[in-house]
């Protein structure tokens, strides 16, 4: 098992660096550049911006640096030092600070380096309220919440399938997977905030007010949690069916412990595979959401830094949800050995 | 033992929605008991009746004052805060970095300037209470005011803004994105030059050479109360780049310890504006309150809150809900909502901004190499639908480069050809661009003549009604096909940029730096400058606006800018199409910004005007307005 961890470690640099190399050529295959602002805003002289290609070191090769490889071949600089300027490039500085910890320098926010704007946390506050813990919180509450709705629905619905409780159980699911959450968000605001009055429409103190929380990842909970529903409900449909379910009944087994024993518990893996990507995906999808609510996450970053060509920071965007998503799937691949001990992880022994 | 385990959290994290649903226990903005008002109606406090039938609906539902009467209980002796609802956060917080609108308006409440603009756009004291020109114009010499401090009570001398002006051109400090402002002064552009050649990284400074630039520098603090600026040639408009946000003085204290990053922490503005920034909240909240040293005396608002968020239907609901007094975040497609409603319309700001629109050619490329296509493409623009179909009343039809409200602005004159459709098709007609069926009475453009057409655009939503508006315009009028090329924003940016990837015609404009012809005129149109991306260039015009440049009496020096424009315009390098317009909500209680409309306010209603006389009017706040 340790084995089977260790070498599933190991294969995220690889896959990482891939993930990085295809981001970093989409990314500059893309025109446009980080001051290149909207038409509709003020625009900087473009002698300015040809300083700031400078400063930021944009000015240089992508992957490869020949001509500055042979000045210094030329100037009789030491093998090491040719190479060093062969990779003087925009991708191969990157590579160099990376592997000290350095992310690089943020484009958008300047003077400040990308992990900063990620990770450091408000004056006098602790990590978690940084940009990163802000939207892991967001998105494990989410999926807590989607869960919590999907899992229970999908699975009375399943119980009683073709019944008025499945039909009405597919409604609901099918409303909350079918609705786009910028329109659900809005929607919520309006119920709970403005007729209700029971919450502001502007919320902001999330960490000083657990309830803040509620709207944004209920929101964000609702489509995962239909579509967790749908999934559940086919999975208990088909143990249903299977053989040792109709065994467990012939024996006399209560149905209470027909379901809680074996229909749950088998019915859980196809939803445990879906959680992976998905948890991943609440985090990276959360966009839309933190700008609604005013939550000062990564999901907001990540997209304002596409459209500003904010280059640092969408590689160290793409490196974290690159990561949750290999570490997410290597959690689910674990779990799996848990709810059916037929599952092996790694070749050894369960 | 697994099953309660699941029990035990499906029940915690159903508890967890229902007690989301819960009022919270402290809300600051919903009142706990007083008076018998919802919140939502309390946020509307001019009188309107509104239909109780009709709650649900987003602009009718709150109710106006008249029926929860916040007026009725005591006058609250609470703070006296405006709320002003933003889009998004600033990114740079840097008066020499920073460039953007949502930065300078952060900016501006906590430093002044040398000199100060009001809403009028005229040029007053500010840190410096007077100044001179030398009499050939090469020279101004800037008086500090006696007795001026920082917030922090430390005084202030000529040395602190010489250090902010020196910190914009130095060759040093990265980042910077305006520093060709100060490209008039003596020595500044070979500054930035040598910082350009040194990707602003001074490990490798030539120290000597460094020395002798800035020996050369023009801008030199002569005693304690006086500075001098010096320029290559004689200057008539620098007064108006004495009040921009470059000449802030940032306070080198805070720099010298953390020089990057200094400005993401509200300690380290120490400014001298009407305000101080009491904390920056990122994504969410900047927070100000008055500057007790501020040589005008203290502000009369506790305090001032930028409250950031991006989404404006968000914005538009916090509003109405009276969690905001000024919503500076108003969305197009808003307009007709709050036009449709009596009791936001009341509250509804509307004036000319300072931004031109225009359809920018590409002057270098067929067909609009042809100035008689320009022309023709101009009186084919329907200005005034555009207006009334796309911008849904927002704006006006334009067709001068200088908008109203500016200095030099003549919206009177006739500019570029107007909408005359049959004129348009005539111009191309009689120029070369006939059908081989066309007639005297049936004039037909022989479209393969003009080419392909094709307009390139950043795509979203708004711009694709744009275009669409655009495209279906002049299609109608000269039945040519037009293909509409609609590309990631930020490519269609970067396509502007170059004469190379110019598209053939886009819709573009000008935001001003500040509220001068020149800024509108030399800084955009001279040979080599923005109009280089667009392949224009007279050196006519050259010649006139350097005239007006050096000009030193402002009436003159106007005279001759309106000269240059005419000149423009008879070149019809783009189709000069609108002017836009500030519109803001502005609740009833705040006492100001109303009165003093700008069309340099390009953030909120009221930003240049004088903020520290900004009250609130504490008798009509609703009960949801902030305690303390």
């Amino acid at each position: 098992m340790s084995g089977y961890l260790i070498r599933r470690i190991l294969w995220m640099i690889p896959t990482i660096f891939a993930v990085l190399l295809i981001t970093f050529v989409i990314m500059h295959a893309t025109p446009g550049g980080p001051w290149d602002v909207s038409p509709d805003s003020r625009t900087s002289d473009p002698r300015v911006q040809a300083a700031l290609d400078k400063a930021y070191g944009l000015d240089k090769p992508l992957y490869i640096n020949p001509e500055a490889a042979q000045k210094a071949s030329a100037a009789g600089k030491d093998p090491i030092a040719v190479a060093q300027a062969f990779f003087d490039t925009q991708f191969g500085n990157y590579l160099s600070n990376l592997s000290k910890g350095d992310l690089g320098p943020s484009y958008r926010f300047r003077g400040r380096r990308v992990q900063d704007v990620i990770a450091e946390a408000p004056v006098n506050k602790p990590f978690y309220q940084s940009r990163f813990g802000t939207t892991i919180f967001l998105g494990v509450l989410a999926m807590l919440m989607a869960l919590v709705i999907g899992f229970p629905l999908g699975l009375i619905a399943g119980l009683k399938q073709n019944t008025v409780v499945d039909n009405a159980s597919l409604l609901v699911a099918t409303i909350g997977y079918g609705i786009p959450s910028f329109v659900l968000g809005i929607f919520f605001i309006f119920v709970f905030a403005v007729w209700l009055g029971w919450i502001n429409v502007l919320e902001f103190d999330y960490w000083d007010r657990w309830q803040a929380w509620m709207l944004p990842a209920l929101t964000l909970a609702i489509p995962t949690g239909a579509y967790v529903a749908r999934l559940t409900r086919s999975s208990v449909i088909e143990v249903m069916r299977q053989d040792y379910i109709r065994t467990a009944r012939a024996k006399g087994l209560p149905e209470r412990l027909v379901v809680f024993r074996h229909i749950i518990r088998n019915s859980m893996i196809p939803v445990v595979t879906f959680i992976g990507p998905a948890l991943a995906g609440l985090v990276t999808g959360s966009f839309i959401i933190e700008s609604q609510f005013s939550v000062n996450g990564i999901g907001r970053l990540f997209v304002e830094s596409i459209n500003r060509r904010d280059y640092t920071m969408i590689l160290a965007l793409t490196i974290i949800y690159a990561i949750l998503v290999a570490v997410a799937n290597l959690v689910v691949d674990i779990v799996y050995g848990f709810l059916d001990p037929r599952i092996k992880v790694g070749g050894g022994r369960t | 033992m697994k099953k309660f385990a699941l029990f035990v959290i499906l029940a915690t994290a159903l508890a967890l929605i229902v007690i989301a649903c819960a009022p919270p226990p402290a809300p600051t903005a919903v009142p706990p008991t007083a008076a018998p008002a919802q919140p939502t109606a309390a946020a509307q406090p001019t009188a309107a009746p509104a239909k109780p039938t009709e709650a649900p609906k987003p602009t009718e539902a709150p109710k106006p004052t008249e029926a929860p009467k916040p007026t009725e209980p005591p006058a609250p002796a609470g703070p006296k805060v405006l709320r002003i609802g933003r889009g998004t956060y600033p990114d740079v917080l840097d008066p020499q970095k920073s460039s953007y609108g949502i930065e300078i308006e952060v900016l501006k409440l906590n430093y002044e300037g040398l000199l100060a603009l009001d809403n009028k756009g005229n040029i007053g004291p500010g840190a410096a209470d007077k100044f001179e020109k030398s009499t050939d114009g090469t020279k101004m010499t800037f008086h500090l005011r006696d007795g001026l401090k920082r917030s922090d009570g430390t005084a202030m001398t000529a040395k602190d803004y010489e250090y902010s002006l020196k910190r914009e051109v130095d060759p040093c400090v990265p980042g910077k994105q305006y520093t060709s402002i100060m490209y008039d002064v003596k020595g500044a552009q070979e500054l930035d030059d040598y910082g350009n050649e040194l990707g602003n990284d001074c490990s490798k400074v030539d120290q000597k050479k460094l020395d002798d630039l800035w020996a050369a520098f023009g801008v030199k603090a002569l005693d304690d109360s006086n500075l001098e600026v010096t320029f290559k040639q004689p200057t008539g408009f620098w007064e108006y780049i004495a009040y921009t946000w470059v000449t802030y003085p940032t306070d080198k204290r805070a720099v010298d310890k953390d020089p990057d990053t200094w400005w993401t922490k509200a300690e380290n503005h120490v400014g001298n504006g009407p305000f101080k920034i009491q904390s920056l909240e990122e994504g969410k909240k900047a927070v100000f309150v008055p500057n007790e040293n501020y040589w005008r005396g203290k502000a009369k608002l506790d305090r001032i809150e930028l409250i950031y968020n991006t989404d404006n239907a968000v914005i538009y609901e916090a509003y109405k809900n009276g969690e905001l007094d000024i919503n500076a975040n108003i969305a197009a497609e808003q307009v007709p909502a709050i036009d449709a409603d009596a009791v936001l319309k009341a509250q509804f700001v509307r004036y000319p901004a300072a931004i031109s629109i225009a359809i920018l050619y590409n002057n270098a490329k067929k067909p609009f190499d042809d100035k008689n296509v320009r022309a023709a493409f101009s009186a084919g623009l329907d200005r005034e639908g555009w207006i009334r179909d796309v911008s849904k009343g927002n704006g006006g039809p334009y067709t001068r480069w200088i908008p109203p409200g500016v200095p030099g602005a003549q919206p009177d004159k006739p500019g570029v050809p107007a909408y005359d459709p049959a004129q348009a098709v005539k111009t191309l007609v009689d120029n070369g661009y006939a059908a081989a069926d066309s007639t005297a009475e049936k004039p037909k453009v022989d479209c393969a003549k003009l080419g392909d057409l094709k307009m390139t655009y950043g795509a979203s939503p708004i711009q694709h009604a744009r275009y669409q508006f655009l495209a279906g315009n002049f299609v109608r009028i000269f039945g040519c096909p037009i293909t509409l090329d609609p590309v990631d924003a930020t490519v269609a940016t970067a396509l502007t940029k170059d004469i190379k990837t110019m598209p053939q015609f886009t819709r573009g404009g000008w935001i001003q730096d500040y509220p001068h012809p020149q800024n509108w005129l030399s800084v955009y149109w001279v040979c080599g400058a923005f109009s280089k991306r667009y392949g224009y260039c007279n050196p006519k015009l050259d010649e006139q606006l350097k005239e007006a440049d050096t000009t030193l009496n402002f009436e003159e020096a106007v005279k001759k800018y309106q000269a240059a424009e005419e000149i423009l315009i008879g070149d019809v390098p783009a189709a000069f199409m609108n002017y836009a317009e500030n519109n803001y909500l502005v609740a009833p209680w705040v006492i100001g910004p109303k009165d003093y409309p700008s069309s340099s306010d390009a953030e909120w209603a009221g930003e240049w005007g004088p903020v520290w006389t900004y009250d609130i009017d504490l008798t009509k706040v609703p009960a949801s307005y902030p305690k303390q």
